[in-house]
């Protein structure tokens, strides 16, 4: 007695999408996805900001102009040069050359405050991929070149100013880039992991064992956690080696931070338990791993991309805040926070504000992730507005 | 209703039972225990302690069998005597190191809680409300960086400002004349002329975060049926608003004390050690790093536990204003 | 004639989409006379429930009405809804005072948070001016009216404790509070089963008798459509393609859409095994509309070269008919 109804009714704007033109009916769900996230502008240029991190964080030796080590006892706490493409004032007027000015340093007697002043004769001539400090790239390949540097090996160039041990706060940056991301990324692929496996679980087999892990995640949730991870990460023996407590940490956070994801996940797989194409993979013969991670995971992997993606920033700023705190990670180890403990002293920090900029990374990464996962979020449903 | 209290006390002793075990384990987590350490600290002032002098104190302190009867030993004395433990750093009873700092940790946390609320509430409805005009877009942004930024980064660059623009940076809670006054009104203008700069640094990400969520549940609700049924039988936009939407969005609002709660007492560690005040913030800081495990862990103990009451509290707040979860309809 | 009550003339309401505009009411035209029943019928996304909505400007964003008149004739002076002020005592006193309205999903149209009785209450003292005391036992009156059993008590009830046959009463309660002479009802059975489908029809048009008023039914059965219409107007795609009394429509369908649709109603014991008729293709984005007449491309009458190049003319015929269709532009009709 009805006519064939497809959508509710009344609302324009949902009869335009449910029946697209051809270009569109015919497009697979990756590219429908796609298309969407690309009229999110914020995102776009965020996945740029972000795949440029990535860049860093695999060359992050040839990306910095100055080895991890390098020191330059004369430039403590220096303010950054500035990069100019030509000078009018050598012998022979103007003339083209990427250079920076050197500074000319003075030490006040009594307060024995090292003030800089910019010195126009002293030319320090800049080029790209010059030899410096040796490294090896990936950790294997030995390799002398760096993106960008002075062309006499050895010459100041702090295009960011240096920090007060006198290290380059370009290339500092650039290390820390590649351990402060990276905790993100590893620490929520780890929680990522774990909510998984019992978010899945917990959704697609309902029941008693969805209950006692939902019980388990309620209480998980409500155990305040960021005094805890401060507890935990204090409690860690003072004498680890860095790379033992990057690892850690980075689980510490993760552990902390896998409740939301399995929430998501279950939430996805309750959903999805009662479609047709579950059932019809089950009386096909599939097992039920098969079914959970090959047939129903697929199906949601946009929104468990943005569910990470979103997940990320939390990480990046508890890493930070805990190392900043000296709690976290901890010399030789660099990441943004400890490089911002060098700011602390409102004595040092009145004097150096660029000792701030790595607090600016924070932010852009943070952002990033944040309006990559906003994107992708909003794209993972091409069909609702 | 009955059922649902039921419910959430269940689940709050739960929690703290868990807060306990995990606190335990952090506290025994490093090498060696108080009675080590005193004995370190007794071998260094020339007086060695026998090898029964200790199993004694191990006896005294509740430290000797196996991690489970420390554990009851402590949680029992915890319970029926209010004891925490001793604080190896202070050499003094755990309760009385924090006991003189709680008020103003509390006190300034509430405050900033209120405060948070009381700014984000209108910004939301409003960045709601007007969507996609120059207001909304202004908070919105704000909302974004609030919630990027971490709060020792906000505290560094409000120090860099002050020092540029004042030369000093403003600490305590109070100026030296009015510090040991009695509470007149002077007294109560110096704490408020103080107490801004701590809850601008403790409270953004707390503001940016309630902004969002108020908004975005508000947007979800402006689009309900019901919000077009009102006005098709003629309810006025301002009383639809207050009535209808607002009245539901409050409730996510309501549960969001769980969450903002440790937000603040952690944006406490960060400007109680940069302005220094005489809150737990760097009390706690300082045992953790010394690894004053009695200390930290019971700091941590008391922040956990006025999370989980405010977390009840918003339960309950939550339980008298939607009439679902109050006659057990839901949840 | 009998008397215009609400006159809607060239009405169009458009949506911005990221994907361009879509015109979902695209040149309206309906007359809803006072004490009859017009039924609005047409497949879903076809602008019916956005036309209604039109009315009392209730359209949100991204939505927005963007020509045509409302002419309301209730009020001693006849006047257009759309060009009235937003605070126009006029528009405050049309909804829910003149004009009734029931919605889809009555438990999502009732806020969950608050009794029924409470808006109710509110609805009638925005209109009538009683006191609280006064309200709350018009409110119980009322209820008892629409068939609410035990009324003194469901007044207190919230709308999650009442199935949604009760919440639908309880909005016709509210909508029928400040006596309307127009009662819209946007697909207010979709959403029920059958039984309580067929008593809301019921309390319908037993109050329509009672209070003579009059009900602009939306709705994509035509079931419904035959027990309560005085006259049907069929909607394809944002237009009205046909018009009729409710008699002439289900004896002589005119516009091979409303054919098409009749066709596809089983009828008891003749369709018994055998495949029902189905309109071929499937509803037009409404993005990309197809050019000429809208139903070419799934018409069996369309003529190449026509109907794909050309808008159809509405026809009106004799008995004031209507059908916008080029098969009756010669013969039978005049051209209007």
């Amino acid at each position: 007695m009805t006519l064939k109804t497809g959508l509710p009714d009344g609302e324009g704007a949902d009869a335009s999408d449910a029946k697209g033109n051809v270009e569109r009916a015919t497009a697979s769900q990756r590219t429908l996805v796609w298309w969407a996230f690309k009229k999110h502008k914020l995102a776009v240029v965020s996945a740029w900001i972000l795949i440029a991190m990535l860049v860093v964080i695999v060359l992050t030796e040839f990306v910095a102009p100055y080895g991890a080590r390098h020191r330059d006892s004369e430039y403590t706490t220096a303010p950054p040069q500035v990069l100019k493409l030509w000078d009018t004032d050598g012998e022979d007027g103007f003339r083209w050359g990427l250079h920076v000015d050197g500074h000319v340093s003075e030490q006040d007697p009594r307060s024995l405050r090292i003030t800089y002043e910019p010195d126009p004769d002293d030319r320090v001539e800049v080029g790209f991929f010059v030899k410096g400090d040796e490294y090896r790239l990936f950790g294997l390949i030995p390799w002398d070149r760096h993106l960008i540097g002075p062309k006499h090996h050895g010459d100041p160039m702090y295009l960011l100013g240096t920090t007060t041990d006198g290290q380059d706060l370009f290339s500092q940056i650039v290390y820390a880039t590649r351990v402060s991301a990276s905790v993100g990324i590893i620490g929520v692929l780890l929680a990522f992991a774990l909510g998984i496996a019992l978010g899945a679980v917990s959704g697609y087999f309902g029941g008693w064992i969805d209950n006692i892990i939902q019980r388990l995640i309620e209480l998980f949730m409500a155990v305040p956690s960021i005094p805890l991870w401060l507890g935990i990460a204090a409690a860690l023996p003072p004498h680890m080696g860095p790379v033992t407590r990057y690892f850690i940490i980075t689980t510490i956070l993760a552990l902390v931070a896998w409740t939301g994801l399995a929430r998501e996940v279950r939430g996805r797989f309750l959903a999805l338990r009662s479609e047709e194409f579950v059932t019809s993979a089950l009386l096909d013969g599939s097992g039920h791993g098969r079914v959970m991670f090959r047939h129903m995971l697929p199906s949601f992997s946009s929104h468990i991309i943005a569910a990470l993606s979103l997940s990320i920033p939390s990480m990046i700023l508890a890493e930070t805040s805990l190392s900043w705190l000296g709690l976290g990670l901890r010399p030789p180890a660099v990441s943004w926070g400890v490089q911002l403990q060098d700011a602390s002293k409102w004595s040092v920090l009145s004097n150096a504000p660029w000792l701030l900029i790595p607090g600016l990374c924070v932010v852009i990464a943070v952002l990033a992730f944040n309006f990559v996962g906003d994107g992708l979020r909003d794209a993972a449903d091409p069909y609702k507005h | 209703m009955i059922k649902y209290l039921g419910r959430r006390a269940v689940y709050m002793a739960a929690t703290l039972m868990a807060i306990s075990l995990v606190v335990f384990i952090i506290i025994s987590l490093p090498p060696g225990d108080f009675v080590t350490a005193l004995r370190a600290k007794y071998s260094v002032m020339g007086q060695g302690l026998t090898e029964s002098d200790v199993q004694a104190l191990r006896v005294r302190y509740g430290l000797d069998g196996n991690i489970l009867q420390q554990y009851w030993n402590w949680i029992t004395q915890i319970v029926l005597h209010g004891d925490l433990g001793m604080s190896f750093e202070h050499s003094k009873p755990v309760a009385d190191v924090i006991g003189p700092r709680l008020g103003a940790t509390l006190g300034i946390s509430l405050i900033t809680l209120l405060m948070s609320w009381g700014i984000a509430f209108p910004i939301g409805v409003y960045s709601a409300v007007k969507q996609h005009s120059i207001g909304d877009y202004a908070a919105t942004t704000v909302g974004f960086l609030g919630l990027a930024v971490p709060n020792f980064l906000i505290a560094l660059i409000f120090i860099y400002f002050s020092v540029t623009w004042f030369g000093s940076v403003p600490s305590g809670l109070c100026s030296p004349e009015w510090c040991d006054a009695s509470w007149n009104l002077g007294k109560v203008l110096d704490l408020l002329g103080h107490l801004w700069i701590p809850m601008i640094v403790i409270g953004t990400a707390g503001v940016a975060g309630l902004v969002r969520i108020i908004r975005n549940n508000l947007l979800d609700e402006l689009r309900r049926p019901y919000v077009t049924a009102a006005r098709a039988r003629g309810v006025s936009e301002g009383r639809l608003l207050r009535r209808y939407p607002l009245r539901v969005a409050l409730n996510p609002f309501v549960s969001t004390i769980g969450w903002v709660l440790p937000l603040l007492l952690v944006g406490d560690i960060v400007v109680g050690q940069i302005l220094s005040l005489p809150t737990l913030g760097p009390v706690l800081l300082s045992a953790l790093k010394a690894q004053d495990m009695y200390l930290a862990g019971s700091i941590i103990m008391v922040l956990s536990v006025v999370t989980v009451i405010g977390t009840l509290i918003s339960d309950l707040l939550l339980g008298w204003l939607d009439p679902r979860i109050r006659l057990g309809h839901q949840r | 004639m009998e008397q215009p009550l609400l006159e809607i003339s060239g009405l169009r309401t458009g949506f911005d989409t990221y994907d361009g505009k879509v015109r979902a009411v695209d040149g309206v035209d309906l007359t809803v006379h006072a004490g009859k029943t017009l039924c609005v019928v047409g497949e879903s996304g076809c602008g019916k429930s956005v036309t209604a909505r039109s009315i009392l400007r209730l359209v949100d964003a991204p939505g927005r009405i963007e020509g045509g008149k409302v002419v309301w004739h209730g009020d001693d002076e006849p006047f257009d809804v759309l060009s009235l002020d937003h605070d126009d005592r006029r528009l405050q006193r049309l909804r829910g005072g003149e004009i009734g309205m029931i919605f889809q999903e009555p438990s999502a149209s009732l806020l969950q948070l608050r009794t029924i009785g409470a808006q109710l209450i509110e609805t009638i003292r925005i209109h009538t001016g009683l006191d609280k005391k006064a309200a709350r036992a018009r409110a119980i009156a009322l209820l008892d009216q629409v068939g609410i059993p035990d009324p003194e008590r469901r007044v207190d009830a919230y709308p999650f404790q009442l199935s949604g046959g009760m919440c639908q009463r309880a909005m016709i309660a509210i909508a029928l509070c400040a006596n309307p002479s127009l009662l819209i009802a946007d697909e207010p059975t979709t959403a029920l089963d059958v039984t309580t489908q067929a008593r809301i029809l019921d309390l319908i048009r037993d109050l329509q008798a009672e209070h003579s008023m009059a009900v602009m039914f939306i709705t994509h059965d035509l079931g419904v459509v035959a027990e309560l219409a005085d006259e049907v107007a069929v909607m394809y795609l944002g237009r009205v393609v046909e018009r009729a009394g409710v008699e002439e429509l289900f004896a002589d369908p005119k516009h091979p859409y409303t054919k098409q649709l009749l066709a596809s109603v089983p009828v008891l014991g003749r369709d018994r095994g055998r495949d029902l008729p189905t309109i071929p293709g499937i509803v037009p984005n409404p993005l990309h509309r197809p050019r000429g007449c809208s139903f070419h491309p799934r018409c069996a009458e369309a003529i190449a070269g026509r109907c794909d190049v050309d808008d159809p003319p509405e026809v009106v015929f004799d008995d004031g008919r209507t059908a916008e269709c080029v098969l009756y532009d010669e013969n039978e009709g005049v051209r209007a």
